[in-house]
């Protein structure tokens, strides 16, 4: 479980970093305005939706430890909403690119698997080994 | 591109969905019989699931908004 959240702390500060290099960028690109927001709304969806998928598996490997028999889903309805309404707001208030929203929302997905490959490469590299194979 | 487009982000999105119920339905049922084997793995196996389905399900969201473009042009 600490592992978990662990990462998702490393994936929220690296998505924060995200959506401030962007927008800087508009602020210093304002004439690519409807590509910069597109990218930002889509990757706040983005979060929200590591965010969300992050507590139902938590939610799921609970009742799996305590040996409920609960019925619980992953909540692929609710992610899919939110990206469908962070495609309506880009394109339907502000007039943003929707390719732009459609990359951002792709991001924190992203992130998610290469800093869990990069931590896991860091694990493994931390761990030595003896001569026998053995972890120390 | 009138009726096709509508046609196309039908399919586009139903793929992307019935893609990612199977990868989604894999990976969370070995990792829930894998948490009930060994309670004590729970961090790893999570961390690996999440991992997992937040690949698989970034490519339905991308579906969901060609659709969505491909319903804007119809």
């Amino acid at each position: 479980m600490d592992n978990m959240s662990a990462h998702l702390k490393t994936v929220t500060r690296f998505m924060f970093a995200l959506l401030s290099v962007s927008f800087i960028g508009w602020a210093l690109f304002p004439e690519h305005e409807v590509w910069w927001g597109g990218f930002v709304i889509g990757a706040i969806a983005s979060l929200v939706n590591a965010l969300h998928l992050a507590w139902k598996v938590n939610t799921i490997g609970a009742n799996a430890a305590a040996g409920n028999k609960r019925r619980s889903t992953l909540g692929y309805f609710t992610r899919a909403c939110i990206g469908l309404l962070a495609a309506v707001i880009a394109t339907g208030t502000f007039d943003f690119r929707i390719e732009a929203v459609a990359t951002g929302l792709f991001t924190a997905q992203l992130a998610t698997l290469l800093l869990g490959f990069w931590a896991i490469r860091k694990r493994e590299r931390m761990q030595s080994v003896d001569e026998r194979g053995e972890n120390n | 591109m009138g009726p096709l487009a509508l046609v196309a982000a039908a399919i586009v999105f139903g793929l992307g969905a019935l893609g990612a119920g199977i990868g989604n339905g894999l990976i969370v049922g070995r990792t829930v019989e894998g948490i009930s084997r060994q309670p004590e793995l729970r961090g790893t196996l999570q961390t690996t699931m999440f991992i997992g389905v937040a690949l698989v399900e970034a490519l339905p969201v991308i579906t969901l908004v060609l659709a969505f473009m491909f319903q804007g042009k119809a």
